[in-house]
């Protein structure tokens, strides 16, 4: 029988950064097992953008403290090979007059209580820092100088290859099939590849994560919804030292960041298409949608109103009800840890929901509260509803 | 010199396909499709040779339903002049019958020139460039990676079974090209609204062809087995007698 301390279902950013946690926490035995590679699932399907920026406070507390992290990713994780393909290009958002105008304000002052630094620019010195785009409408324009993009798929193999040197078992192709329960509570796990018991089972599963709801009749709030990712060639270039840019006042609330050369990377920040299963697998992109999106580009970049579509793909997000996260225990299942419904904002905040399941597995006190972001809410009605609606941007 | 297209709606090559549990085909329902990349070359190829004054259009064709109007608009996008859509109606449209209807086609519109794909990825048959060059009894050549036109006939570099081949054609003819014939454009979001409104002529298959009995049948459809791993042999005599218990060897 192969027992272990605890086992991690999932090895995207999120489980990665669990099993990297809990080694180093001093777990001894670790096991993460994954349907089929390292970040193969939604993980490489990120857009990347790194920000603390968030109208929901609690968030800016986990993205502040994953910043931190991503900062000095090899530092953290003692390998001085290790990379999260950070480039530091800072955070731009501005809002027109209207709606989202004093969520903005709101945002930025809560931003800046919980000790991050951010700039109100005017117009012009907006320009300065994003020449490409044009901010006549800009009501107000927060820059967050500390913020930036990432690469996901590094960061999951760094995370996963720092978790391997502190004696963590990574299994790839491993297919959890359900949990396995002794008096009510959970024991361990049943794969396509044998039996593995453990006390303790965090689940990491994203858009699968509907699995929970299956093995033990909890419901999963959580439902697929497919965005779509375009890269648009212009006639001039967005470097890596133009910020990233989250655009309030478009319809699709867009966000865009280089994406090397004379591309931008480009996506709506509103609802997307709801799958009826869990599916990652590269959808249609219409040329209707390729040309919505590119007119709502256009306004903001003028000269981008030429721009060519290089490349285009869809990535899934696992979207809950407020569109946040559901992070710790289930109370109704002893021994099942969770971590689901991170809604298109995950990769932001994967260190530190690492380091606090991790905690909340071992049965430490965890670096930030979890309390918001118990499955319970659902049931009391206490959502994390961002004050920007529904979307990614929380 | 008009040229003309055949193009085809295809899976996108970053989607990993899956079979249909019933096993009678591909599952296609909300997956990302695309023009066929070998097409796309094509489609640039015959574009450039327009922009460069030494084709006077350029026709796409697909066959398909109504879906499949979308990579026609994608080569309108490129550059296309004018774009078809033969509707095969209920059925799935035999490739005999494909066939008859473009080598119709062909001769009511006047081409000069057929630029296909080599092959599309769906499938990679690679059938119907040098098939529909044997019905019109044109010149053909397969796997076209360079093109000139000159002294109104054709300069093309080819692969062949002894390496690169060099070949003049006159012309009319049918060319099937290869990836490295040229790099297709990014589409740009001007073209993309033309294109969007640009009017796509459908012609029912069964109008150009007379012939629509189905002579192919699908009789299953399967994902291949998984690889095994490799193993380990512990040397050179060894390996020898693995290789001679292969059954290429006749074992």
């Amino acid at each position: 029988m192969q027992s272990y301390d605890a086992i991690v279902i999932g090895a995207g950013v999120i489980g990665s950064s669990v099993a990297y946690h809990l080694a180093r926490l001093g777990a001894a035995k670790v096991l993460v097992l994954d349907r089929l590679q390292i970040g193969s699932g939604t993980s490489t399907q990120s857009s990347g953008i790194l920000r603390t920026h968030y109208s929901v406070i609690e968030n800016v507390e986990l993205a502040k403290h994953s910043w931190s992290v991503f900062n000095d990713f090899a530092g953290y994780l003692g390998d001085e090979e290790a990379s999260a393909g950070l480039v530091k290009c800072g955070y731009l958002i501005c809002a027109p007059d209207g709606p989202k105008l004093e969520p903005l304000r709101a945002a930025l002052a809560g931003q800046e209580r919980m000790g991050v630094e951010v700039r109100l620019l005017d117009q012009a010195a907006a320009r300065e820092l994003l020449p490409i785009a044009q901010f006549d409408d800009a009501a107000l324009i927060g820059y967050e100088p500390e913020a930036g993009f990432a690469d996901a798929y590094l960061v999951a193999t760094g995370f996963a290859r720092a978790a391997r040197r502190q004696g963590v078992k990574i299994m790839e192709g491993v297919n959890v099939e359900r949990l396995l329960m002794e008096n009510g509570r959970v024991v361990g796990v049943e794969t396509n590849q044998g039996r593995f018991h453990s006390q303790t089972v965090i689940s990491t599963q994203n858009i699968w994560a509907g699995d929970i709801e299956r093995w033990t009749g909890v419901p999963t709030p959580v439902k697929a919804e497919r965005h779509a990712v375009l890269a648009l060639e212009g006639p001039e270039a967005y470097s890596f030292k133009m910020p990233v840019f989250k655009d309030l006042g478009s319809p699709g609330m867009l966000y865009c960041r280089s994406y090397g050369g004379n591309q931008m990377l480009v996506s709506e920040g509103t609802v997307g298409e709801t799958l009826a299963l869990p599916d990652n697998e590269q959808g249609d992109i219409s040329m209707d949608y390729v040309v919505e999106v590119g007119g709502q580009v256009a306004e903001r970049f003028p000269s981008f109103g030429e721009a060519g579509l290089a490349s285009s793909w869809t990535g899934v997000y696992d979207v809950t009800p407020d569109w946040n996260p559901v992070l710790g225990r289930l109370p109704d299942v002893p021994g099942l840890v969770v971590g689901y419904g991170f809604s298109g904002h995950g990769f932001k905040l994967s260190p530190g929901v690492g380091l606090v399941l991790a905690q909340e597995a071992l049965g430490l006190p965890t670096e930030v509260s979890l309390a918001p972001y118990a499955h319970e809410r659902f049931r009391s009605g206490q959502l994390l509803t961002g004050r920007y609606g529904l979307g990614a941007v929380s | 010199m008009h040229i003309l297209v055949p193009v085809k709606r295809v899976v996108d090559y970053n989607v990993k396909v899956r079979v249909r549990s019933d096993g009678s085909g591909v599952d296609t329902n909300g997956l990302k499709m695309s023009l066929n990349p070998f097409d796309e070359v094509a489609v640039e190829q015959a574009v450039r040779l327009r922009q460069a004054g030494q084709a006077s259009r350029v026709t796409v064709v697909g066959c398909g339903p109504a879906v499949a109007q979308d990579v026609l608009r994608t080569a309108l996008a490129m550059g296309a002049d004018a774009a078809i859509l033969l509707d095969p109606g209920p059925g799935e449209g035999d490739a005999p019958a494909l066939l008859e209807a473009l080598s119709r086609l062909v001769q009511r519109e006047g081409v000069d020139l057929v630029l296909c794909g080599k092959q599309a990825i769906d499938d990679d048959l690679g059938d119907l460039a040098p098939m529909l060059a044997a019905l019109l009894d044109w010149p053909q050549a397969m796997s076209v990676n360079r093109l000139e036109l000159i002294d109104a006939g054709l300069r093309v570099h080819c692969d062949g079974d002894l390496g690169l081949e060099q070949w003049r054609l006159p012309l009319p003819a049918v060319l099937g090209v290869d990836l490295r014939l040229c790099d297709p454009r990014a589409i740009s979001l001007p073209n993309m609204m033309k294109a969007k409104k640009a009017t796509i002529t459908t012609l029912a298959l069964a109008e150009l062809a007379a012939d629509q009995a189905a002579r192919f049948r699908v009789t299953g459809c399967a994902t291949p087995p998984a690889r095994t791993a490799g193993v380990r042999v512990d040397g050179i005599a060894q390996l020898l007698d693995r290789l001679r218990g292969l059954p290429a060897f006749g074992a």
